[in-house]
């Protein structure tokens, strides 16, 4: 797995709160961003209220700080995009290229016959 | 002044005629290149026709009631009755203004479907980025799941997903194959192409054209995408690549079942690719129906005058 490029900021931060399984704040999950790269404070914060805005992330007033948990799950998000993608295709929904759909028993039955005659003719 | 009639006549035979002939002329994939390119020609032909029988008829309105001929205008436009020249200006006038009406609400329509299409693609691009693990592959994005699945989603920047159980399920050849076609797709913009073309056939849904034009030039491009894999890292991979991606699975069926038939398709025809002399007929009989779509206007304005 490789490290994520520099401008997907919110990924990295959403990485960081689905890691830790204790609720976590600004300062903390700065901290640890600001040991591997330059980052400034207020990115980092403008970035978690972007996420909490959009819904990805929940925050409940801790003393004079928030303290920010995922939403969901980063296992729940996948099932959700996964089923988003699975059941797309009607006219109104997004344009995804599968590589391939599914086939039934018989027509997998068809392709492996045909898979064989390749191999014979190499 | 006939023109009009007859580009409007052209235009509705090519929505009805043309996707019989096209789809057994492109169906096989012998040259998928050239079948997309019959199909945008007889669909940029019918748009075309539209076009310019709206054009043709409105100029001659406007010349008519300029040089008060449009009884005679009218006459040879719409075949009205020399005794009811009145009816004749009025109607003309209500039919272009309707038809113009018509475009323009088809032309919004197709409009907004697009630009939905491409909100959601992108916004399931920006998700599976944030949910998804990056990989040593540039774009390639891992997400957690049992089902062997690989897709490609626009973006900004654009998305290929993978499946942990289609990592699980191929070896590092075939997923180099399924990546290859998936990036292809990417690399030839079709999704972009797809979109205006979903986007035509859910705004005008009773125009067969566009309805079959947008099914057949979507399986033409998985063909395109697979001839590019299959270059790059041999059919045999990509073969298998299909094979494990599309065999049943222990899942619920779910309705997506049916496009299995295009699967095999593609398998057939990398399993046992056309003869040189099948391609050239292919090449022969979809560059005559081009050439006769493109010219088929001109024959017609000749014939008129």
């Amino acid at each position: 797995m490789q490290q994520r490029a520099f401008g997907d900021l919110e990924a990295v931060i959403m990485d960081r709160v689905w890691d830790r399984q204790e609720p976590v704040t600004v300062r903390e999950v700065f901290d640890e961003l600001a040991a591997e790269r330059q980052i400034a404070y207020t990115t980092v914060l403008s970035t978690m209220d972007n996420l909490h805005r959009k819904k990805w992330l929940n925050r409940e007033r801790s003393g004079k700080a928030y303290l920010y948990t995922a939403s969901m799950s980063r296992e729940e998000r996948s099932a959700r995009l996964m089923r988003d993608a699975f059941e797309s295709g009607g006219d109104t929904d997004m344009v995804l290229a599968f590589f391939v759909e599914q086939m039934n028993a018989g027509e997998s039955a068809q392709f492996k016959a045909a898979l064989r005659r390749a191999g014979r003719q190499r | 002044m006939t023109t009009a009639v007859w580009l409007l006549v052209y235009g509705g035979a090519l929505t009805w005629l043309a996707p019989p002939l096209l789809t057994r002329l492109t169906r096989s994939g012998v040259t998928p290149h050239m079948g997309i390119a019959a199909w945008l020609t007889a669909i940029a032909a019918a748009l075309l026709a539209w076009v310019g029988a709206v054009a043709l008829a409105a100029v001659a309105a406007v010349d008519g009631m300029r040089d008060s001929t449009a009884v005679t205008l009218c006459l040879k436009l719409f075949g009205l009755d020399e005794r009811a020249p009145l009816p004749g200006l009025l109607g003309s006038v209500v039919l272009i203004v309707t038809a113009v009406a018509v475009s323009a609400v088809v032309v919004s329509r197709v409009g907004r479907s697009v630009a939905g299409l491409r909100a959601r693609s992108h916004e399931h691009a920006r998700e599976a980025r944030m949910i998804g693990h990056p990989t040593d592959r540039p774009g390639v994005l891992v997400v957690e799941a049992h089902r062997p699945a690989a897709y490609c989603v626009s973006g900004k920047p654009n998305a290929i997903v993978v499946t942990t159980g289609a990592l699980d399920a191929l070896d590092r050849t075939q997923l180099s194959a399924v990546l290859a076609h998936e990036n292809a797709h990417i690399a030839g913009h079709h999704h972009q192409l797809l979109m205006v073309l979903r986007g035509l056939a859910t705004s005008l849904p009773r125009l067969p054209l566009f309805r079959i034009g947008a099914a057949a030039v979507a399986d033409l491009l998985e063909m395109c995408a697979d001839d590019a894999a299959a270059r790059r890292f041999g059919t045999r991979p990509l073969l298998v690549g299909l094979l494990t991606l599309a065999g049943p699975q222990r899942l619920p069926a779910d309705g997506l079942a049916a496009a299995g038939t295009a699967v095999l398709a593609r398998a057939l025809r990398l399993a046992d690719p056309a003869r040189p002399g099948m391609q050239w007929r292919q090449r022969i009989a979809l560059s005559a129906t081009m050439a006769t779509t493109v010219t088929a206007p001109a024959v017609i304005d000749l014939l008129c005058h």
